[in-house]
């Protein structure tokens, strides 16, 4: 049943990413809503969950993106995998430590991309990195910070699920 | 309904299997490459459906907003805009006037006639998925014959070229790209150059040799000598040129023609020699809508 649902949320968040996010941009740059939605599952619900959404979404974001057909399935199984690896190691969850998380992650995701661009000298790297990565990283980043704080807030069972996940440890 | 769990050890091997799966991704990128656009043809064809649905849904709701609710200014806009068809008018008789005396001096010297390109329309469906690429998606894959390395325009001028195809859905890469390089063509003083992009979304002409006369203003358009896009198609205008010491070229930054977030409809260039001649240049051949 899992699989179905990553699917579907493969089916329905790559739409959202590809064709409305791009109106609502800032500075030219989104946030990457797949990232943000691996590391999410792989920090809830482990490693493993998170590693396999990292490989429908990241398939699926490869087949809708003009860079080589490996880069965005191995950076968000990867991502997935090093979430639900940070989310063991962490016993209470606040909105300073997932924000400093996913820009951890979102950095190390972007320096894959940068690796994967054969970019020549150091000029264009600074370029791509202020002008990409470190905008994307620092927006995923609040963007996750601001859906944890809507989730323990606002979502019915969204505490009980972090207290939950405390009493795991 | 069968209910598959996995054992804590099962999950462990999952887990083992899918990072020795990104290994062989990550270590051998191109053979995974293939393997996995073998793989993604099928998919495409099931992510074709919820992108079209909500590019409609885009389309409309832009089409409202800019029908009803953006209308502050148009009365002004219509007056200027008439005013430029007037101009735009006066123009074209002038340019039809040209182009007829041509083609009387170009039957008299026994000319080619250089063939119009063939096209296919397509819709932009979608952006990018990722912030790292400047692209469009097309709702036009390998099926309507559409190929990696096909040039696209619109009647403006030059939009980029296809990368990624697959049978219902394929990627553009833009000019504005760092990725991407044209071969182009100052109109006026005929020096050739690279057009490509820059990480900032900016467009430049690179190489133009540093006894060029190039001036901001001149118009640059494709050399026709890489293939995907025949010669003369409009790219854009000069803004400025940077001519530094001790550097063996001089480079200008270039206004695109095309407005690469207001696309909507593109043609992709099947044949740039146009073997077949059409009637319009810009007039697509496929029967089917874009």
């Amino acid at each position: 049943m899992k699989y179905v649902i990553y699917v579907g949320l493969a089916l329905c968040l790559m739409p959202v990413q590809s064709v409305f996010l791009p109106s609502l941009n800032v500075g030219g740059v989104r946030p990457d809503l797949g990232l943000i939605a691996v590391c999410w599952v792989g920090f809830w619900f482990g490693a493993y969950k998170g590693a396999v959404l990292g490989l429908f979404l990241g398939f699926a974001q490869d087949l809708l993106s003009a860079g080589p057909f490996w880069v965005n399935l191995a950076t968000k199984a990867g991502a997935g995998l090093a979430a639900g690896f940070l989310g063991r190691q962490v016993t209470h969850a606040t909105p300073v430590m997932m924000a400093v998380g996913m820009l951890l992650i979102s950095l190390a995701s972007g320096a894959a991309f940068l690796m994967s661009m054969g970019l020549q000298n150091l000029s264009e790297l600074w370029q791509v990195s202020r002008f990409v990565m470190i905008p994307e990283a620092v927006f995923n980043a609040l963007l996750s910070t601001g859906l944890y704080w809507l989730t323990v807030e606002y979502l019915p069972g969204g505490r009980s699920l972090a207290e939950r996940r405390i009493s795991f440890q | 309904m069968a209910i598959i769990r996995l054992t804590y050890g099962a999950r462990r091997l999952a887990l083992v299997l899918v990072v020795l799966l990104l290994a062989a991704v990550f270590l051998l990128p191109n053979p995974s490459a293939i393997l996995l656009q073998k793989v993604g043809d099928p998919l495409s064809l099931v992510l074709e459906l919820p992108i079209t649905a909500a590019s409609a849904i885009g389309d409309s709701l832009s089409e409202l907003w800019n029908g009803y609710l953006a209308l502050q200014g148009v009365h002004t806009e219509n007056l200027q805009l008439r005013k430029e068809i007037d101009y735009l008018k006066n123009q074209n008789s002038q340019l039809r006037e040209q182009a007829a005396s041509i083609e009387r001096l170009s039957t008299l010297l026994e000319f080619k006639v250089r063939q119009a390109p063939r096209t296919v329309g397509a819709q932009v469906v979608g952006r990018d998925a990722t912030n790292w690429y400047q692209s469009l998606i097309l709702n036009k894959g390998t099926s309507d014959g559409v190929q990696v390395e096909m040039g696209v325009i619109t009647p403006a001028g030059v939009v980029g070229r296809v990368v990624k195809t697959s049978s219902a859905l394929s990627v553009v890469l833009l000019i504005s790209d760092p990725n991407n390089a044209v071969a182009g063509l100052i109109q006026r003083t005929r020096d050739e150059g690279i057009v490509q992009g820059m990480p900032d979304g900016s467009v430049k002409l690179k190489y133009i040799p540093l006894l060029s006369g190039v001036q901001e203003g001149d118009r640059v358009v494709t050399s026709g000598l890489v293939g995907g896009f025949p010669r003369g198609l409009p790219i854009g205008t000069i803004s400025r040129i940077v001519k530094e010491e001790g550097d063996l070229f001089q480079s200008a930054d270039i206004v695109p023609d095309v407005e690469f977030e207001k696309v909507e409809e593109v043609l992709v260039i099947t044949d740039p020699l146009g073997i077949t001649p059409s009637p319009d240049p810009l007039k697509p051949e496929s029967s089917k809508a874009p």
